[in-house]
């Protein structure tokens, strides 16, 4: 009965209950569920598509492992979210990673460039320089400014994920915009002494 | 007007006042009032709108278009392989939850074995010390009497101690060579009667040292008899049925030395044995 029922949209309590009593279908509804906002947590904690990836696979790994140990005191999310970031962390403390590398992902940007080459050089420049920014970040202001500027999580629940006080994050995250900024401020000038 | 937030928390806070996130109209008011007096809080405000501006028109390289159709296929095939390796590695484990206490019990066995091996030699050594100690707690006392010495040695005993005759004759391990050399002591104590002094002399130096040499050897004997591992010390020492031919050339050697002599190869003797 419960197979039939069950779809994307069914509810999260549903779908691990199903998947705990042996259902393999809900663990794909759960993949297809979530797989996107994990992928682009991760992504933009790592800032690399192919580290995204290999992390997003492993990340629904653990899940499929330790699902039956969720009690759901928190939110699913909340608990997805917290595999993820603390995957993140731990991969970004293992590569040392400062400054991204660009890779180009997608070959339809190849042939709009021809179009508006002008336009997306620009565009091009931007997400470059956006992820840079937020690669000079510390690891913990940045977990902090994806979780409130990205996934737009209260203060609580990133307090809940990180495990930090709540006055604490609020402070990561004003400092994390204001390293963007002078990130950004300093790269501005440079380009425009280059210009000069 | 004071209010409940300072300014650290005010600036803390501007980030969420740009992108209306904040619900307490205290704090939006605290921050408000803050901003028409604060000139560099006003700057702060600015830049921090300007770098929302850049945020809002910045963004990620998309992944490939198929990419979030193809990887729950990608996620399914790492799990199974996860789940091969993990049951290859559970029946490691279960080989290994047998294999380690059947181990363990074998060496525990051994350990045991070893221990009550020792045990026993321990038992049979601590046996053959204490009969050695009992035999040499009997030892008569060195020259305290001159007479008793003499009636031990020709056979005129007092009730309490046994000759030293009785001894050597009760005992069939007891070498042939110091055999003969007690015989020929009496003997030659019998010959030399005349000569009291000198039979004095003699009784008094040289018969008590090899009454108690002869005693450290019958305790020795005694102790090489009931070690049952030690079969080829005796016939090394006391000369078994193969060697008889030999030890009595070697007898009658020794025999003709001198009693000085005879002494000093006992206490080399002894000392070897030691």
């Amino acid at each position: 009965m419960s197979k039939v029922n069950l779809n994307i949209n069914s509810d999260d309590a549903e779908i691990i209950e199903a998947f705990n009593k042996g259902n393999q279908n809900a663990f794909n509804l759960i993949v297809r569920k979530y797989q996107e906002r994990v992928y682009w947590v991760i992504r933009k904690m790592v800032l690399d598509h192919y580290d995204a990836d290999d992390l997003t696979q492993e990340v629904f790994i653990k899940i499929y492992s330790s699902l039956k140990e969720f009690r759901g005191e928190s939110k699913f999310f909340t608990y997805i979210y917290r595999i993820a970031i603390n995957f993140s962390l731990n991969h970004i403390a293992k590569v040392k990673k400062t400054v991204h590398k660009t890779v180009c992902l997608d070959n339809t940007d190849v042939s709009s460039k021809d179009k508006k080459a002008d336009e997306e050089m620009d565009a091009f420049e931007r997400t470059k320089l956006l992820e840079e920014a937020i690669g000079s970040l510390p690891e913990q202001q940045r977990a902090v400014f994806n979780m409130r500027y990205y996934e737009n999580l209260s203060y609580e629940e990133i307090s809940v994920i990180m495990n930090k006080s709540t006055g604490g994050m609020k402070a990561n995250y004003f400092h994390a915009i204001k390293n963007i900024q002078k990130f950004v401020k300093k790269h501005r000038l440079s380009e425009l002494m280059e210009q000069n | 007007m004071k209010t409940k937030y300072n300014l650290e928390e005010i600036k803390c806070n501007l980030p969420d006042y740009i992108s209306n996130n904040i619900a307490d109209k205290e704090l939006i008011c605290s921050i408000e009032k803050e901003l028409k007096t604060n000139s560099e809080l006003r700057e702060d405000l600015e830049e921090l709108k300007s770098t929302f501006g850049f945020l809002k028109t910045s963004g990620f390289q998309v992944p490939p278009d198929n990419y979030f159709a193809n990887l729950p296929v990608k996620i399914n095939e790492r799990i199974q392989t996860t789940e091969v390796d993990r049951s290859f590695l559970d029946r490691l484990s279960l080989f290994w939850k047998i294999l380690i206490p059947a181990i363990t019990v074998i060496l525990i066995v051994i350990l045991l074995f070893n221990s009550s091996k020792n045990d026993t030699d321990k038992i049979q050594t601590t046996n053959a010390d204490s009969n050695k100690n009992e035999l040499r707690q009997k030892k008569p006392e060195p020259v305290e009497n001159k007479n008793n010495v003499s009636n031990e040695i020709n056979g005129n005993d007092s009730k309490n101690k046994i000759p030293l005759t009785k001894i050597v004759k009760k005992d069939n391990n007891i070498p042939k060579t110091f055999r003969k050399l007690h015989k020929n002591n009496v003997e030659e104590d019998q010959n030399n009667v005349e000569n009291q002094s000198s039979i004095k002399e003699y009784e008094s130096v040289v018969i008590p040292e090899i009454k108690e040499q002869l005693s450290e050897l019958l305790a020795d004997n005694i102790e090489i008899i009931e070690d049952s591992n030690s079969d080829e010390r005796v016939d090394v020492m006391y000369s078994g049925d193969d060697d008889e031919n030999e030890v009595e050339s070697l007898d009658d050697e020794f025999l003709n030395l001198t009693p000085e002599q005879q002494k000093e190869i006992i206490d080399n003797l002894l000392k070897a044995q030691i």
